[in-house]
This record gives C-alpha cells, structure tokens and sequence, in this order.
C-alpha cells in the first residue's frame, strides 16, 4: 500500500487548434474570468493554455500536452501497433496519435531545467474505446503507473506519478460523433462547476455531460461554439488517497 | 419511476429508466443539451437524435420521444433501444414534463421579480438609486456598464411564449441564472455586462429562441442590442436602443450610434423636463386646443421627415401650401426660425421628452 495524492501533479499544457482561434482565444478568456492580456490568448497561457491555433492538417480540438524528459525514449516504450507520431513545428516536440485514434502532444523538458510546477489549473482524461488498450498506451509512453479506482461506476483508471494523478481513463459510451475514435477531454478547474456551465450554455456552449461527480472531483463536459469538447471541474478537497494493489482509494474527501 | 421521481428528480427518473430497459437514456434540451443522462457519463450525438425525432434516420438503434408542457416541446427523450414492451417511455416522459415544470413554478418567481423591477426601471417609476439596491440581488451591479438585450419572436405562439423566458440548463440545476432572462410583455430581455461576449450572448439568445429543434425562419426571430451604458438610467436608455434594433427587422441588431437626445432623456430623471418641453411647445398645445389646429402634429411629423416638404405633406395629406402657411403660423406662435440648428435641436429635444412622457402615462 502507499499513499497517494488526489491533486493533478505533472508538468502539462494544453492546446487548442479550432476554427477562428483568435475569438475561441477571447471566448475561453470570458468563460473562466480571466483578465484580458494584450492579445488574445495571453491570459490563457497563465493557466497553461499552450496556444491556440488553426488545424493545420492535424486533429483538432483540445490537445494535452505533456513534458517528458527524453522524447526518443518515452515512443521508444510503446509497444509497436498502428499509433503514429506526427511532427510538430517546434523542434523537441511531437504528436502522437494512439491506436484508437486519439493525439496528445509531447514536449521535451529542457536539459538541465528542474520540472515546472505542477498544473493545478488544467487536468485531462481520456475517454476510451478501449481502455485497458489504452492505460497501457499512455502509461507506456508516460512511464506512470495505473490505479483502478475502487467502487467506480465507469471503469474508471488513474494514471498515476509517485502517486499523484496524471490523468484519468474513461471507458466511452456513445460514440458517434467522434467517429470510433477514443478522445481526451481537457478540464478548467473552476470554483463552481454549475455556474461556469449556466455562463458556457448561455454564450453558446452545449453540455455533453451536465455536472456529475466522479471520485475525485465534480465535473462536466461541453462542446465550445466551434464543437470543441472541453470540461469544467472543481476537485474534491481530499486529505489522502491510498493505492492498495493498483487501486485507488479517496481518503476524507470535502466538497 | 414513480418514486424515484419523488425522491429525487431528473437523474432518478432516468437512473430508474435505464435500469428498466436495461438500456442509455438522456434527456436533451431543443438546442441539444444534455439536462441529464444516464449512465452519466455517455457523449451522445444530439444530431442523431434529432434526426430520428424527425424520422429522418429510421434505421438508427434510438428511440426519442418529445417532452410536451402545454402542449410546447421543450425537451427529448432518447433510449439507446428500438423495443418498450413495457411502455415505460410514455410513462417516463410524463414524469420529466412533470418535473421541468415543477422545477420551472420554482425560478419563475425570480424571473417574475427581475422582470418587474425591470420594467420600473425603464419607465421610470423607481428612483436610480433603489434601482440599484434591487438590482443587486440578481448579481447586477447597477453603477456597472451593461447593455440590454431584448429578444422577440413576433411568429412565437402562445405555449412557446411561455417557455422561452429561460434557459431550462439553469432550470434543471435549480441554479440563480447569472445571465437572467426576464419576460416582459412579449420581450425576453436581459441585462448583460458590457464585455466581449454580448454579440456571441445575443446569438445564443436568438438560437435559443429560435429553438434549433423547431426549424423556424432564423429572420423571423429578433434580438435589439442596446449600446453600453452606466448606472441604472443607462439601462433605461439601453433597453430603448434595443428596442428600436428589434424594430429594424429579423436577426441581431444593434443601433449603429448613440441617439444623443434619446440618451438625454431615458437617462435625466429631473422633474422639470416635462415643464420645460411643454413650455417650448406649449403655444402650439394652446392654439391647438383653442382652434381645433394641428400645429403640433404638423410641427413633429416636418421634423420626423428631415424638413422635407414632399415627405410632411404626403404624411400629412396636405398640399404644400397648407404645410407652408402652418409653419409660417409655428414659426410666429412659437417665436422660432425652423431653419436655425439650435432651434430645431430644441424643438426635437422636446418632442423626446414628450413622447417619454407620454409612453409612461400610457398614452
């Protein structure tokens, strides 16, 4: 047994390639109250938004993006099957897209620069086809380690650094719209989950998953008005989490 | 499914259903949100489903049934399932009908409440300062810069009236709206902050309207956008501009400049103004009075028409020497030249203010 965290620790960013990027910029600004910089997508970068771009061939939507330390070795862990990488227009960084179809973005750490502070403001998961499939994908690539969360009604996996979550792995029901292919949903961590929906319907967003509790958090999932999926979550003040034989137990959670 | 929707609303019904038919159940709202599902967490494709309401897409596995309130459509139910041998749909989408409006004669007393304070607001019958007070309750903060908007569906019926003062999002999380829709009359109107989402706010309100589920004529529906404006005499002035955008036609509008002299007086609360304007026109009034004239008429209806002598005489359906000899009489009575600026920016000013005056005697 060792003990673990229910706090997302692990240095990532997001990113965000849609259609008219400069207003989605101003758009996500509005949405989580952040103070306009001087251009639009300057207030997102504070709270680890990446960029946002127009899709240049690649997928579209919200991409995490993920710091390794060396990226040969990280793709070098996959097992061979039918994912792929894609190069990135930024030297020390790649795409990948897993067997079920779904990209992240891997960025390398530079030498000799201490890991960045943990993303409190951002988390992610992966809605699966197949998760088994898919926990061993990005635990390999990541190189982390994989909880089940107990009495889960979703099949519900933690991927997991030293004990702190990384991301979570869904099993995904009703696939029509993404065409069978698995997709990681990226979360802004709000105060209030409902509210921050209220305002997102209100401007043109569409809720996917109205607010709902998971293990750890409060969480809901939308689409932005460009179809976009992204999320809202509020996480659970938890004192401690146990990981007994792979699985992942909340510990004194408040609301 | 009876008793879970006593015990605990929209997601037991459904929770209920789903273990009946053994089956994914959601219910969606007309624009396609999700209001509740289950299990939780499914990504559905709203799309499909409104296909297979409208019988487009017969082979899809789905079966959606409409949730009617007063005979108005205001959401969907759908089941990953094409057999009900028990008919527990019906029964289902009796419960939810039940349940929004249950939730709705909750938060219809707030709306009710924003809406009248609202309408006090814009016809003066409270003053700015306890405007303010009672506006801040509904997280409006009344020195702020807001922008009315004011949405109309001049085709709507009377049972989709009813159902478009709010979002039924805000409704099923029995949450305060932080962007509120009042009804006012026939109007829906918000007060909005003055921030980069009020067009994408006021597109959404006119999709809403609209009901993408309904497939109405989008010209058809209107949204007026009133400029930005502080204070609660701003609001005042807001909500007229927006009420003339509505009146340009379909879509969202919104005025193209500030109307100086209709700021002036949507947002000068000083008792005087009335004196002051029936003083400027009162010749006009008496000799109307006195001789059965129509001096004053004769007088807004030339202005209205930029002083076009074709355009006053056609309104009026008189010949141009009428309209000659009457404004040789307003120039005499009234002491002014209708060709000097000053003189017609104060005569316009006081119309304003009359027909201000006027709409909130009710006249």
């Amino acid at each position: 047994m060792s003990h673990a965290s229910n706090a997302y620790r692990w240095e990532s960013r997001a990113e965000l390639a849609t259609a008219l990027p400069e207003e989605a910029a101003i758009y996500y600004e509005w949405l989580l109250g952040l103070p306009a910089g001087s251009r639009p997508g300057e207030a997102l970068r504070r709270i680890g938004v990446a960029g946002v771009r127009a899709p240049e061939g690649g997928a579209s939507g919200w991409i995490p993006v993920f710091y390794v330390d060396d990226l040969d070795a990280a793709v070098g862990r996959l097992a061979p099957g039918s994912w792929r990488t894609a190069l990135s227009d930024e030297p020390g960084s790649v795409y990948v897209v897993d067997d079920q179809g779904s990209t992240v973005r891997l960025r390398t750490r530079k030498v000799g620069e201490a890991p960045g502070p943990a993303n409190s403001l951002l988390n992610f998961d992966c809605s699966a086809l197949d998760v088994p499939a898919a926990v061993r994908f990005y635990s390999g690539l990541l190189g982390l380690q994989v909880a089940e969360v107990a009495e889960d009604a979703y099949d519900m996996r933690f991927l997991l650094d030293s004990g702190d979550i990384v991301a979570g792995v869904f099993q995904l029901s009703g696939i029509e719209r993404f065409e069978g292919r698995s997709i990681w949903i990226t979360y802004f961590e709000v105060a209030s989950v409902e509210e921050s929906v209220t305002r997102a319907v209100q401007s043109g967003s569409r809720v996917r998953i109205p607010p709902v509790d998971s293990p750890v958090n409060r969480y809901a999932v939308l689409d932005d008005p460009w179809g976009n999926l992204y999320g809202f979550s509020h996480v659970f003040a938890v004192r401690g989490a146990q990981v007994t034989g792979g699985s992942f137990v909340p510990v004194g959670m408040d609301t | 499914m009876v008793s879970a929707a006593r015990s605990g609303g929209l997601a037991h019904i459904l929770g209920s259903l789903r273990s009946a038919l053994s089956a994914e159940v959601a219910f969606f709202d007309l624009t396609g949100n999700v209001l509740s599902s289950a299990p939780a967490r499914t990504l559905w494709d709203f799309e499909r489903v409104l296909a297979v309401h409208r019988s487009a897409d017969a082979s899809a596995p789905l079966t959606v049934l409409p949730v009617d309130i007063d005979g108005d459509t205001v959401g969907l139910l759908a089941a990953r399932a094409t057999d009900d041998p028990q008919q527990l749909l019906p029964v289902a989408i009796d419960l939810l009908a039940l349940e929004i409006s249950k939730l709705r004669a909750k938060q219809s007393g707030q709306a009710q409440l924003l809406a009248t304070l609202l309408e006090d607001i814009f016809t003066k019958r409270v003053s700015d300062a306890d405007a303010a007070a009672r506006l801040a309750p509904f997280g409006i903060d009344g020195a702020a810069r807001h922008r009315v908007l004011v949405g109309w569906d001049p085709t709507a019926g009377p049972g989709r009236r009813q159902l478009s003062w709010g979002s039924i999002d805000a409704l099923v999380q029995d949450r305060p709206d932080p962007l509120m829709r009042a009804r006012i009359g026939d109007q829906i109107v918000m007060v909005v902050p003055d921030d980069a989402m009020v067009q994408r706010i006021a597109e959404t309100l006119h999709a809403h309207l609209l009901g993408a589920g309904r497939g109405g004529d989008p010209s058809s529906v209107r949204v007026g956008v009133g400029l930005a404006h502080a204070g609660t005499a701003g609001l005042r002035a807001s909500y007229h501009e927006a009420l003339t955008a509505v009146h340009e036609g379909g879509g969202v509008r919104s005025p193209k400049r500030v109307d100086l002299a209709g700021l002036f007086v949507m947002t000068n609360t000083a008792d005087s103004l009335r004196d002051l304007a029936k003083s400027i026109l009162g010749p006009l009034i008496d000799y109307d009075r006195v001789h059965n004239s129509d001096l004053l008429r004769t007088l807004q209806v030339f202005l209205r028409n930029n002083r076009s002598i074709q355009a006053t005489t056609e309104a009026l359906y008189v010949h141009r020497n009428t309209l000659r000899y009457r404004r040789g009489q307003i120039e005499q009575l009234l002491d002014m030249d209708l060709d000097d600026s000053a003189h017609i920016a104060n005569l316009w000013l006081a119309f304003a203010i009359l027909d201000d005056a006027n709409i909130r005697d009710g006249e």
